[in-house]
């Protein structure tokens, strides 16, 4: 990796299907991002810091709702709980087609139902954390 | 008068039974007195002056001299004084019928016929009399006795009776006595009214007045007799006045039919119109009502006013079960509810379970039952009798064979219901059952809609899976390729051709399922040797790397049932074990019962998630840790089905998952 790679925001993608997950790893890389990837809300609250008490290194997540146990939803509400956590940029996607609530009203969030095109999802997530046009590819 | 008695010889007075004319001497009077009439002489002021021995035989008097004094409205029936006294005030030289009266009290009809004459040198008057039957068989001077006419009253095929202005009987012809079940003779001077049922008796007597008072001659009524063995007799009357040369009346004449066969087939057809009404009214009801609770109110209000009962309620069946509920759906026939009040509160509460009660009567029996209140002594007994409800009838409704509500109706009497109405209600109960059908029908259809509605929007969302990682890998290939490595390229190929296989497989399973769901059970089940079965499963389903099957068999086990889907059944078992349990996976197979067998698919997992267990076998169920769209189970429930089987899960979180496979053992 060159140096200014190093620069590029790190956006974790929180997917349980892993061939999807691949696929939307694959996507950031493409739009200029580095990632960090985990397949259920509990690891990812692990990720955006144990407990989200003290800052982690992501930047922003890609965050599928329909997850085990914690779902992205919960996890968004925990996320803006918590001072560290409460402007990360979040993009969440599912396969259910209505907006969520806690993203209607919620200026640090973005929803886009699945399936979509990846420059849906990196449109959306520049908005929110642009990434230095340079990193991508 | 003198003149007119002047015209009249001796001999021709004689002839008459009078004596000869010697006029206004009280030697007149004395040789009329003496004669074999009954004969009385009477002053006008109603004062008898003398009266002769056949007077005092026909009146019961030991002595005639014991009857001087006394007045002539002594040996008068009380209905007729005034009539009497008129005519002793104005007296008539025409023959005149008396309703008398013995001193013993016994009615007597006399004939009497009188002149004016001096007795004692007072202006009086002598009456000879004849009893009036003597008068009818034996006098052939008047025309009413004439042989004739009494040929024609006693052999007329219809009843015809003689009755006196006062209403009392003068003759009855034999036919009349047979309709009557009555003896002329005990008949005879008794009131004519006496024949009448009680409820009749004054039926004819304002058109009898108005013909005494000169309107009209005659009128035709229908009312009912009692015979003389207490049953009722329909009776059409006729009914003339018969009146003297003056105008005054003199006798009714009766005509009576028996019309108790007409009447009982108009009652009949009346009965039977209105059961047809009631029928009418409650088919129309069953045909347009969208709720059954309508159709059921229709019903109470229908059958109320077909039989007069004032209250009837509903009971409503809780689904499946045996417990009948008020639905505190009443009908009140009578104005003033309140006499019920406490009635229907004792109801409210009042949960019956089938046997219990009338309406659990009429449950249990499935058909129309009727009980006097008190009979069972349930908890609303004491409340019926307050409201002086003494009987009751209920009807079950059905809805495809199966009771799904109970009518209640309560009556003021205790009497039962003839068959042929509460075969009428057992009618009623299926006509109206049918709204319940088809509300059960739209329920039925709603929820298959729902469920329907919930498998497309749960495949959708399946199907959105695969397809989420096609169309973005798609995207990548089409817009960023070049951007991309070989290794990356490499990369989304593979991804597509796997989740491409996904799709295709998934799409499978849902029309496979489609598929069991709408087909039905394949005609020809047949024999299948448990072991070969299994072991034909165990070739398709080979167990993955650290994965060991166990198989125990009983030997010679067959079962009924189709091949093909008894192997897919089992290798979607036997995938799920592999998938979701231990290192140890184990077929059982053994006899269940007389005539069933048992095939076990059981591992050493942790078993199937508690909050699983309620939809196991329902499409779309699945465990946080399975990749399939969790259509496998629900597949195998569909087959097993279909192979004339049954399937259950048995498992436990200790033991881990057990499924069990239940079939008819082939004999």
């Amino acid at each position: 990796m060159s140096g200014d790679e190093v620069l590029a925001p790190r956006v974790l993608v929180v997917e349980d299907d892993p061939d999807h997950r691949r696929a939307l790893t694959l996507t950031l890389h493409l739009g200029g991002y580095t990632t960090s990837e985990c397949g259920s809300g509990e690891d990812a609250l692990v990720q955006l810091g144990p407990n989200l008490a003290k800052p982690s290194d992501i930047d922003g997540v890609v965050l599928d709702i329909r997850l085990p146990n914690i779902d992205g939803v919960e996890v968004l509400t925990q996320m803006r709980a918590q001072m560290t956590t409460r402007c990360v940029p979040v993009v969440l996607i599912s396969a259910h087609a209505s907006t969520p609530i806690a993203v209607q009203r919620d200026e640090y969030a973005r929803f886009v139902p699945k399936p979509f095109h990846p420059d849906q999802l990196l449109v959306q997530l520049s908005e929110l954390l642009p990434a230095p046009s340079k990193n991508a590819r | 008068m003198a003149t007119k008695e002047a015209t009249v010889s001796d001999t021709e007075r004689r002839g008459a039974g009078l004596p000869p004319r010697a006029e206004n001497s009280t030697d007149d009077a004395l040789v009329a007195l003496t004669d074999a009439a009954a004969g009385a002489v009477v002053h006008r002021d109603g004062d008898i002056l003398a009266v002769n021995p056949a007077f005092a035989e026909m009146f019961g008097l030991d002595d005639p001299a014991t009857a001087t004094g006394m007045r002539v409205l002594d040996f008068v029936a009380p209905e007729a004084r005034a009539r009497v006294a008129a005519y002793i005030t104005t007296p008539t030289d025409e023959p005149v019928f008396h309703d008398c009266l013995r001193l013993d009290g016994i009615p007597l009809i006399v004939r009497g016929e009188g002149r004016s004459i001096v007795f004692h040198g007072e202006p009086a008057r002598l009456t000879l009399l004849t009893p009036v039957i003597d008068e009818l068989r034996t006098a052939d001077r008047l025309h009413e006795s004439s042989e004739f006419f009494r040929l024609a009253f006693d052999h007329a095929p219809i009843g015809k009776a003689l009755v006196s202005p006062e209403g009392r009987v003068l003759y009855l012809n034999p036919a009349l006595c047979e309709l009557v079940g009555f003896d002329a003779t005990q008949m005879l001077g008794q009131s004519y009214n006496a024949l009448s049922h009680p409820d009749d008796i004054d039926a004819g007597t304002p058109y009898a007045l108005a013909l005494l008072q000169g309107n009209g001659d005659s009128y035709q009524i229908e009312k009912r007799y009692l015979h003389a063995n207490g049953h009722v007799i329909w009776v059409a009357i006729a009914v003339s006045l018969v009146r003297m040369l003056d105008g005054s009346p003199r006798y009714f004449i009766a005509q009576v039919e028996d019309i108790t066969a007409r009447r009982d087939a108009e009652a009949a057809l009346r009965l039977e119109t209105e059961r047809f009404r009631l029928m009418q009214t409650v088919a129309e009801a069953a045909n347009t009502a969208e709720d059954p609770d309508e159709a059921y109110t229709t019903a109470l209000a229908a059958v109320c006013a077909h039989t007069g009962w004032p209250l009837a309620h509903v009971y409503r069946r809780l689904a499946e079960e045996d417990l009948l509920e008020p639905s505190g759906l009443w009908h009140f026939t009578e104005g003033d509810a309140t006499q019920f009040e406490p009635f229907v509160v004792a109801t409210a509460d009042n949960t019956l379970l089938s046997g219990v009660g009338l309406p659990g009567l009429a449950l249990a029996a499935r058909r129309p039952t009727w009980l006097v209140a008190g009979t069972l002594s349930t908890v609303r007994a004491e409340a019926a009798e307050r409201a002086g409800l003494r009987s009751a009838t209920a009807l079950p409704v059905f809805a495809h064979g199966d009771v799904v509500a109970v009518l209640e109706f309560f009556s003021h009497d205790t009497e039962r219901p003839d068959d042929a109405l509460l075969e009428l209600l057992g009618h009623v109960g299926t006509q109206i059952g049918r709204v319940a059908e088809r509300a059960q029908a739209r329920e039925q259809a709603a929820a298959l809609d729902e469920a329907r509605a919930r498998f497309v929007a749960h495949a959708a969302h399946e199907l959105r899976t695969p397809l989420a990682t096609l169309r973005t890998v798609a995207g990548l290939l089409g817009s960023r390729r070049a951007q991309m490595t070989e290794a990356e390229l490499a990369e989304c190929c593979e991804l597509l051709e796997r989740q491409g296989a996904n799709l295709d497989a998934l799409v499978d399973d849902l029309l496979d399922l489609s598929h069991l769901q709408q087909v039905a059970r394949p005609e020809a089940l047949r024999a299948v040797a448990v072991d070969e079965w299994v072991t034909r499963a165990l070739e398709v389903a080979l167990p993955p790397a650290g994965v060991t099957v166990h198989r125990s068999l009983d030997a010679g086990l067959c079962v009924l049932g189709d091949p093909d889907r008894l192997n897919r059944a089992l290798v979607n078992l036997l995938a799920n074990a592999y998938r979701h349990g231990g290192p140890s996976v184990t077929v059982r197979a053994e006899r269940d019962g007389l005539d069933a067998i048992v095939v076990v698919v059981e591992d050493d997992g942790d078993g199937v998630p508690e909050d699983l267990l309620a939809d196991l076998f329902e499409p779309f169920t699945r465990s946080d840790r399975s990749r399939g769209a969790g259509l496998g189970l629900a597949i195998t429930r569909a087959l097993v089905e279909q192979a004339g089987g049954s399937v259950a899960y048995r498992g436990s979180s200790d033991q881990g998952a057990r499924f069990v496979l239940r079939f008819e053992e082939c004999g």
